[in-house]
C-alpha cells in the first residue's frame, strides 16, 4: 500500500486519475486531494474535486490550495475543460465541503506525520508542491517520489511548453531541483493514450455510473481536443500518473536530466530533456516516453468494471 | 531541363567534405556557382584552406570565397573534437595552389545571384553556422527576390550541442534568426532527418579500403567519425551536411512538414534552439520552413555511394 496525495486541478483527465486511484483495483491509500489553480480557477477545481469525491463515495479530505502561480499571473484553459472546468457530465452540487486550511499546510502535515513515505501526485501546475518544499524542506526526507503530469520534449500550450509547466515554470523549477526523485509523464507519453471513439465505446459498454461519468468526460474532452488541437480524441494525460502507480511496467521510462526553462524567449516553461546526454548534467528525472497501449486500455477497462460490484450499483 | 543554380556555404568539416563531394558528382543536375566558407567546425583559416584543397581534389572548378571569421555577436567555439584538428579527421589532402577569390565576399555572392539570367534563381545551401547568409540578406536585400530557397543543414526538434540546440544554429543563433525570419522558403535538414540518414560500417569500410584515391580519402574521413566516442556503438554514421545536397538533387526521397520556426536567442539553456510549432492547429501564417523529418535510408545510401563512386 502506497500513501499518495493527489494534487490536481480537475479537470477531465484529473477526474479520471482520481477514479483510477480510488478504485478497488488500486492499492493506493489516498491521504487527501489538494487543489490548485490550473485548468480553471482554484475554487472551481475544488468544487469539482468535491463532486468527484461524492460520486465515488470517497472519504478523503479535499483541501484547497494556491490561487495563482508563484511569480507570473494566472493562466487558465476553459477552452479545453469548459467554464466549470469539468464540462460535459452534470453532477449535483456537492453536500460535502473542503477541509479548512490551505493545501500547502495539509501536504506538509501529512508528509511530516506519516510513518511511511508519501508519494506526491501532481497533475496540475506545481505551485502547491513548490510552496510546500519551500515552506518545510524537511518533507523531502519523507517523500519517496513525485509522480507528475507535465512537460515533454515538445509543447501544447506553446510550441515548446506543456500547459501545467507553462502555467508555473518557476514552481516546476523548484520541484525538479529539489532532489526528490521525479517521474514525469509529459506529452511524449500522454499523447499515446488518446481516448478515441473506439475507446469511448469500450467505456460505454461498461454498465455502471462511474463508467457512464467517464464516458461523458471523454466525449466532451474529445470534442475540445478535436476543435483546439486537431486530435482524434482527448489524451487522458493525468491518468498516466495513477496508472503508473498501479502498474509501472505499462510504461517505458528513461532516467535523464531535465532542466526547466524560465527565461527562454519562445520556450518559457519548457522541460529541457537531455535525451542524448550532451550536457554532462546528472540525470534527475525518470522520463516516461512509451506505453503499452493495449495493456493500458485493458487495465483502464478493468478499473472501470470494478465499480460495477456492490449493491449501490445504479 | 535546366540545371539548379546553387551556392554552397560551408565550414569543412568532414560532413561538409562529403557534401562537397556529392555536389561535385552532381554537376549534371547542379550548376555550382561558388563556395563560401564560414567559421564553425574550425577557424576560418582552416575551413577555407580545406575548402580550397577539397575543390582542387574534387576538380570542382568554382570560386571559393572566404566568409565570416566568427558569429555575429557571440564568441567563437569550434568542434575540433568532432572533426579532428585539421577539420577533416586525420586525412591530409594534396596541397593546392588554388587561392580564395580576392574582393568583397558578400559582393561576390550577391553578384553571382544577381547576374543569373532573369528567369532563374539561386538555391543557397548553407551547411555551417548561418553568419554569411544573414550578412548577405542584410547587406544586399535585393537578393531576396532572386533566391529560390535556402536548403540548410541545422536545427531540428532536438539538439546535439545542447539538449535543444543543434551545433550550427547554436554557433550563431542571431544569424539563424535573421535567416528564419526572412520569410524566404527554407528547407531545414535538421537532426530529425540527418539522424535517420548515413552510411553503415560495411559501406564505409568499402570506401577506406578502396584503391581509388578519392574513395579512400573520404572513407578515411568517415572512419574517423566511426572511431570517435559518439559513434562507437552506432551502426550508422550520420553525414549531416551531405543530406542537404542530396535533398537538392533528390527531394523525392524525403518527407517533411510545413512549420513556423522561432530561434531562441536568449542567453540561457535553450539558446540556439529552433522552436518548431508542430501543433496541428498552429496558424498557417509564418510556416515558411519545411521541416524534413524522414528519409528513405536505402535510397539515400545508394544515391550517395553512386555519386561518390563516380568521382
Amino acid at each position: 500500500m502506497r500513501n499518495v496525495i493527489l494534487d490536481c486541478d480537475p479537470g477531465h483527465d484529473d477526474a479520471i486519475s482520481i477514479i483510477i486511484a480510488a478504485s478497488d483495483v488500486s492499492d493506493l491509500k489516498i491521504l487527501g486531494i489538494t487543489t490548485v489553480a490550473g485548468n480553471v480557477e482554484v475554487e472551481k477545481n475544488t468544487v469539482n474535486a468535491l463532486k468527484i469525491s461524492e460520486l465515488l463515495d470517497l472519504d478523503v479530505p479535499v483541501v484547497q490550495g494556491a490561487r495563482r502561480p508563484l511569480v507570473k499571473k494566472s493562466e487558465i484553459a476553459p477552452e479545453i475543460h469548459g467554464e466549470t472546468g469539468m464540462d460535459g457530465p452534470v453532477l449535483k452540487d456537492p453536500e460535502i465541503s473542503a477541509l479548512d486550511g490551505h493545501a500547502v499546510d495539509f501536504i506538509i502535515d501529512q508528509v511530516m506525520q506519516s510513518d511511511e513515505a508519501v508519494t506526491l501526485v501532481p497533475t496540475g501546475p506545481l505551485t502547491n508542491i513548490a510552496m510546500a518544499l519551500i515552506k518545510e524542506p524537511r518533507i523531502i526526507e519523507n517523500i519517496d517520489e513525485i509522480v507528475l503530469m507535465g512537460g515533454g520534449t515538445f509543447g501544447n500550450w506553446t510550441p515548446a511548453a506543456e500547459f501545467n509547466i507553462f502555467v508555473d515554470a518557476e514552481a516546476a523549477k523548484v520541484v525538479y531541483e529539489s532532489g526528490v526523485p521525479v517521474t514525469m509523464f509529459g506529452l511524449d507519453v500522454t499523447h499515446q493514450v488518446i481516448a478515441t471513439q473506439d475507446i469511448i465505446q469500450r467505456v460505454g459498454n461498461i454498465d455502471n455510473k462511474i463508467a457512464e461519468f467517464v464516458k461523458e468526460l471523454l466525449i466532451f474532452f474529445g470534442e475540445t481536443y478535436k476543435n483546439h488541437f486537431g486530435f482524434n480524441g482527448g489524451p487522458i494525460h493525468d491518468a498516466c500518473t495513477t496508472m503508473y502507480l498501479l502498474k509501472p511496467e505499462l510504461f517505458k521510462t528513461e532516467y535523464l536530466n531535465v532542466t526547466i526553462e524560465t527565461k527562454g524567449e519562445y520556450s518559457y516553461g519548457m522541460t529541457v530533456v537531455d535525451t542524448l546526454s550532451v550536457t554532462g548534467r546528472e540525470p534527475n528525472t525518470n522520463v516516461a516516453l512509451g506505453v503499452d497501449q493495449e495493456a493500458f486500455w485493458s487495465l483502464f477497462e478493468e478499473i472501470l468494471k470494478s465499480y460495477s460490484g456492490g449493491s449501490d450499483n445504479e | 531541363m535546366s540545371k539548379i543554380n546553387v551556392w554552397i556555404d560551408c565550414d569543412p568539416g568532414i560532413d561538409d567534405a562529403i557534401a562537397l563531394a556529392a555536389a561535385a558528382a552532381s554537376q549534371d543536375a547542379l550548376h555550382i556557382h561558388g563556395i563560401s566558407t564560414v567559421a564553425g567546425n574550425q577557424t576560418i583559416e582552416r575551413v577555407t584552406n580545406n575548402a580550397l584543397a577539397l575543390s582542387s581534389f574534387l576538380k570542382l572548378d568554382v570560386p571559393v570565397v572566404r566568409g565570416a571569421e566568427g558569429p555575429l555577436t557571440r564568441a567563437k567555439e569550434d568542434a575540433g573534437h568532432v572533426h579532428g584538428e585539421t577539420g577533416l579527421g586525420n586525412t591530409v589532402l594534396p596541397k593546392t595552389g588554388k587561392q580564395a577569390e580576392k574582393g568583397n565576399t558578400f559582393q561576390l555572392i550577391r553578384d553571382a545571384i544577381m547576374n543569373l539570367p532573369e528567369d532563374e534563381k539561386m538555391t543557397l545551401v548553407p551547411v555551417g553556422p548561418l553568419t554569411n547568409i544573414a550578412l548577405l540578406l542584410k547587406v544586399y536585400p535585393e537578393v531576396n527576390t532572386r533566391i529560390k530557397e535556402i536548403v540548410l543543414m541545422g536545427g531540428g526538434t532536438f539538439g546535439n550541442r545542447t539538449p535543444t540546440a543543434e551545433f550550427n544554429i547554436w554557433g550563431d543563433p542571431e544569424a539563424a534568426k535573421i535567416v528564419f525570419d526572412s520569410d524566404l522558403p527554407i528547407v531545414m535538414c535538421g537532426l530529425d532527418v540527418t539522424h535517420k540518414s548515413g552510411l553503415d560500417r560495411n559501406q564505409v569500410e568499402a570506401m577506406f579500403t578502396s584503391q581509388n584515391e578519392v574513395q579512400k580519402a573520404f572513407g578515411d574521413m568517415l572512419k574517423f567519425y566511426f572511431d570517435s566516442p559518439a559513434y562507437i556503438n552506432s551502426d550508422l554514421v550520420h553525414i549531416h551536411d551531405a543530406v542537404a545536397v542530396i535533398y537538392v538533387t533528390n527531394p523525392e526521397i524525403f518527407k517533411g512538414i510545413q512549420v513556423s520556426v522561432d530561434v531562441d536567442c536568449t542567453d540561457d539553456i535553450n539558446r540556439g534552439m529552433t522552436v518548431c510549432d508542430l501543433r496541428k492547429t498552429a496558424p498557417e501564417a509564418g510556416r515558411n520552413v519545411t521541416l524534413l523529418n524522414d528519409i528513405d535510408l536505402t535510397a539515400f545510401q545508394n544515391i550517395l555511394l553512386e555519386k561518390l563512386s563516380s568521382l
